[in-house]
């Protein structure tokens, strides 16, 4: 048991939540307490994280979020199998390297369904009425990318930034129904978003080594991220919101 | 007497040229000696704004950016017409308000091809060989919303940081030709919208805060213009990746 | 759209509960009422009924009835 903090009862959707820092941060939250429900495209994946999570009463619910006019019915489902949300971690995302001439405008479109219209749409869905429990804190999985420009990531930063700004914006409007929502900005992490990103660019490339060297702190391990998440959802986070916060291993300041 | 902001002979385009601060844009790069492509929908007020503007080797072009996939063709056929580019002013874009809870996918969609995605797709498209000048320079508007939060402005708001953080990239992107990419932040600037927005939503805290935080009062698109021309010159050689606020004093205020 | 239809599209627009307002609602007495929910009003009367409401006609809004008048197709 995790007690570092405690979010004992409370019930988190984690969206994204087989693979990569999704599913270290729904073990994490599971060790610290919380009742999750879990949200990922393929049924194996979800269970196979179902049987790494401490506790009981965990839930999953089987669903592609870059379909975006499907999201409400989820979310619905989701409240009236399993309660209505004290927390919610967005952590679908993906990535797209290439340079420049090659983002067509179908291929940022399809990067900012998962990144950015999924994400938007699900936090307008679970802060509308009956929904969520007074207290309720949400966050988004956005990446010093968002504050940091390199080539061939064109897609992928401007839909973190995008992530980011929404954050801010939405924060202002749903301090009423008192619900606090920030990003944490992971640099290298640890998964096979990373491993796919140095094979693209070589693991001994000029450009990983400057990568490393500016990320003083190395490369960063999934549960470093995961219990970052876990504070911004709990009680001690209490007067935090509409913020970025970077998990980057000292990256986005040197 | 010297200008360190003579822009000569360099051939610009400028979108939403029919706009409040494209117009004024427009018409200040023609008085500094640019040659500009002004572009836009409304082909009634593109005419108006060409005889506004000073000097010779103007031309208009009227185009759609909620097409973005007409965008490639048409970026095509201006560089055959006219040749190379040496600066692109991205002045078109939409501000609309809309509370969280009414902001479905589809307004999300229609705000993000307006003010980004076809600000991406031109760049992409008159970045390509034989189309941009090397150490060329290109500028967007953007918003203090790209960095503040406010209410009812998600969509915008993520539009401009998502505009912000491609410049960001592009410049990386863009490195081997040396081409500038920058961004202005205004904040309330005097244009049809902003008379559109007093009259519609008077005593929302928007425009409490225009009176009260805004305190130098409401930016001039003039004064949007000469900081866009400042940084498509080579006044502004080394200047690139960043973004200059146009605020009167709001973000400290 | 019927009255009953526009104040359900009303009270959802507004986050008020199902039942609350009727035509003589006096809008100084919704609490609900504020600049938030004014521009939530202009964006749905201009999605649902393409009708761009101004400060003015806001400003003449006394009751819910004076809302459901100009809930009608442009």
């Amino acid at each position: 048991m995790n007690t570092l903090i405690d979010l004992t009862g409370k019930h988190i959707l984690v969206i994204g939540a087989s693979s990569g820092i999704g599913k270290q941060t729904a073990i994490t939250l599971s060790s610290a307490g919380a009742k999750l429900t879990l949200v990922a495209r393929t049924e194996a994946n979800l269970i196979a994280t179902l049987h790494e999570l401490e506790g009981k009463g965990h839930a999953y619910c089987a669903a592609d979020i870059s379909e975006l006019s499907g999201i409400e019915e989820t979310v619905k489902q989701i409240i009236h199998k399993n309660g209505s949300l004290d927390g919610m971690v967005y952590a679908a995302g993906i990535s797209m390297s290439m340079p420049l001439q090659m983002f067509k405008p179908e291929k940022l479109q399809s990067l900012f369904d998962v990144n950015f219209f999924a994400f938007v749409e699900s936090v307008r869905q679970i802060t509308k009425k009956g929904r969520y429990n007074p207290g309720m804190r949400i966050v988004g999985i956005s990446s010093i990318a968002s504050l940091k420009g390199d080539k061939t990531h064109l897609g992928y930063s401007a839909s973190k930034a995008a992530m980011d700004a929404a954050v801010r914006c939405i924060a202002k409007e749903v301090a009423g129904k008192d619900i606090c929502i920030n990003t944490v900005a992971p640099g290298m992490t640890a998964t096979g978003m990373l491993s796919r990103f140095t094979d693209n660019i070589g693991s001994n490339s000029e450009s990983m080594k400057e990568l490393k060297s500016r990320q003083y702190l190395g490369v960063i391990q999934p549960e470093a991220v995961a219990k970052t998440i876990a504070f911004l959802l709990s009680p001690a986070a209490e007067y935090i919101t509409g913020i970025t916060l970077p998990v980057d291993g000292g990256m986005t300041t040197c | 007497m010297i200008n360190p902001m003579d822009l000569t002979g360099k051939r610009i385009l400028v979108t939403g040229a029919a706009g409040g601060m494209g117009v004024e844009t427009a018409i200040q790069l023609s008085r500094l000696g640019a040659r500009v492509v002004i572009s836009g929908r409304n082909e009634e007020k593109l005419k108006e704004l060409y005889g506004r503007l000073e000097g010779i080797g103007h031309h208009i072009h009227v185009m759609d950016l909620n097409e973005v996939d007409t965008i490639e063709e048409s970026i095509r056929n201006l560089v055959s017409e006219y040749g190379p580019f040496s600066g692109f002013v991205h002045c078109a874009g939409i501000a609309p308000m809309r509370p969280l809870k009414m902001t479905r996918t589809e307004n999300m969609i229609q705000v993000m091809n307006a003010n980004l995605f076809s600000f991406i797709e031109i760049v992409r498209c008159i970045t390509k060989k034989g189309c941009f000048e090397d150490e060329g320079s290109i500028v967007a508007v953007s918003s203090t919303a790209s960095i503040q939060g406010k209410q009812s402005k998600v969509a915008y708001s993520a539009s401009k940081a998502a505009l912000d953080g491609a410049i960001r990239c592009l410049v990386c992107d863009l490195k081997k030709k040396k081409i500038r990419v920058n961004s202005v932040m205004p904040c309330w600037v005097n244009t049809r919208m902003y008379q559109i927005y007093m009259d519609r939503y008077p005593d929302t805290f928007e425009v409490q805060e225009i009176k009260e935080k805004q305190y130098m009062g409401v930016t001039e698109p003039i004064e949007v213009a000469n900081t866009i021309a400042f940084l498509i010159s080579d006044a502004a050689k080394t200047i690139t990746g960043t973004s200059i606020l146009i605020d009167g004093g709001m973000s400290q205020g | 759209m019927t009255n009953q239809e526009k104040i359900a599209l009303l009270e959802e627009t507004l986050e008020i509960d199902e039942g609350t307002l009727t035509e003589d609602t006096l809008l100084e007495d919704v609490d609900e009422y504020d600049s938030m929910a004014k521009l939530s009003l202009i964006v749905m009367m201009d999605d649902e009924f393409a009708v761009k409401l101004t400060g003015d006609m806001i400003k003449g809004f006394q009751t819910v009835g004076d809302i459901l008048a100009v809930m009608e197709k442009a």
